[in-house]
């Protein structure tokens, strides 16, 4: 339960009550945990579990992220349209030279390496 | 696309890009693709106070606001402070029939906005960021620009001035990084203009606010938080149409605006330590009607020409500068 966005500061706009109301009384999520909790499909051990689990599957997932190489640059220019035009075909080839002789000034460590040849 | 792969942000650490600095001595850099140099402040507009760019912004608003009772800030959640801060404090201070949000409709906010002028009250119209300014083109194009022309002078909307956030940004992708200055360099009737720092920034939205034809003022959202300069409290005016030599050379004339002025500036202190290149950097400014006698006086003493900018190349406004010159 949070603001709209991090531009927007819902106090202007609805009280802290119904803010707290919706989290602590009428939450969906919550409730349906009661529904289950009571239908004994789910207990405080398997939330324990599910909560552990899902963290570190999401930090997991993060870090390989984080590993991941950037997009090669010549990607800049694929998909602009269906078929490359001859005019950004020349922009592209011109990037590459640049990278060639100026790629010390660019963190490309971070980036996939550019193919030999370009498709 | 012009300066393709070179906007990086993001959590790089600091010894990555001390390890790219090209000049001993040169400027470190954090995670930007330049480093922001303050111009001196001025003297002759009385106390100054530190400011950077989107506080030099409220300034300027400020004293639009208190100079001229007819004008009025409105657009997307500028009521609350605006998504980047630039009017924090003006609806408190002048009400809230002044300073106002609009609906999510950019396209109503121009058409709105040049209505209020044709009033003659001055209308300062806030779109969120230049990528959304598109549906307003046809009220920009079509109506604020020929107002004055299709009624022979009898009416106009000269009191309208629209602003919105310009350039990248680092982590703006396709829709908060856009330049889209060159769509309106194509259409007589507005004035369109670009700041590089907050002291440029306060003095040229001024006169903008008070200019008599519809202006449209980008602002470097990359600058905002990042530009940081002695700013005059008290309101200044900086000429429209006017370009700005930042350095004299004898070699090369570079001509930049906005957030690549800096990286120019850098430019032509690499050129002159590595190559012994003498460069003569302008800043443009006003990109509509642009200072054509300032840069071709400066070819003709150097005798050639380099321009840069961040939108795409094919059609950028470095093609109507090198045409002209040529």
């Amino acid at each position: 339960i949070g603001h709209h966005s991090t531009s927007d500061d819902s106090s202007a706009y609805r009280s802290v009550d119904e803010v707290n109301y919706w989290d602590k009384q009428d939450h969906p999520i919550s409730r349906l945990r009661h529904y289950m909790t009571r239908r004994r499909w789910w207990d405080e051990e398997q939330e324990k579990a599910w909560r552990k689990s899902s963290r570190k599957m999401v930090l997991e997932a993060f870090e390989q992220a984080e590993r991941e190489p950037k997009p090669p640059p010549h990607l800049l220019f694929s998909d602009v349209y269906l078929e490359m035009p001859p005019r950004l075909r020349r922009q592209r080839e011109e990037l590459r030279r640049h990278l060639e002789t100026y790629g010390e000034h660019y963190p490309l460590q971070h980036f996939q390496q550019e193919p030999q040849k370009l498709p | 696309m012009a300066a393709a792969g070179r906007a990086l942000r993001g959590a790089l650490p600091a010894g990555l890009w001390g390890r790219l600095a090209p000049l001993p001595g040169a400027p470190r850099r954090a995670a930007a693709h330049f480093a922001f140099q303050p111009d001196p402040a001025p003297s002759e507009y009385g106390q100054t106070q530190k400011m950077n760019l989107f506080q030099s912004i409220t300034s300027a608003l400020d004293n639009a606001l208190a100079k001229d009772p007819t004008a009025v800030i409105f657009g997307e959640d500028v009521a609350f402070g605006g998504v980047f801060r630039c009017t924090v404090g003006l609806r408190d201070k002048y009400g809230k029939d002044r300073v106002f949000n609009t609906p999510l409709c950019e396209q109503g906010i121009v058409g709105f906005g040049i209505g209020i002028a044709v009033t003659g009250a001055t209308a300062i119209a806030e779109i969120q960021f230049a990528d959304y300014i598109f549906p307003a083109f046809d009220q920009i194009v079509n109506e604020a620009a020929k107002y004055r022309y299709r009624s022979g002078d009898l009416f106009n909307c000269g009191s309208l001035t629209i602003r919105a956030p310009w350039g990248c940004v680092g982590h703006g992708a396709l829709y908060h990084s856009q330049s889209p200055e060159a769509f309106f360099a194509h259409c007589p009737g507005i004035k369109v203009v670009i700041p590089r720092s907050p002291l440029q920034a306060k003095g040229l939205l001024l006169s903008c606010i008070e200019d008599k034809n519809p202006c449209i003022f980008f602002e470097p959202k990359i600058l905002y938080r990042a530009a940081v300069e002695q700013v005059p409290v008290e309101p200044y005016n900086i000429p429209l149409s006017q370009a700005e030599v930042l350095q004299t050379g004898s070699d090369v004339t570079m001509v930049a605006w906005g957030t690549q002025v800096h990286v120019i500036k850098e430019v032509a202190a690499m050129a002159q330590e590595k190559l012994g290149v003498s460069c003569e950097v302008i800043d443009l400014r006003t990109i509509l009607p642009w200072d054509t006698e300032t840069v071709c006086k400066s070819v003709a003493k150097t005798g050639r020409l380099l321009i840069s900018h961040e939108a795409p190349l094919t059609g950028g406004f470095a093609s109507e500068i090198s045409s002209t010159v040529q």
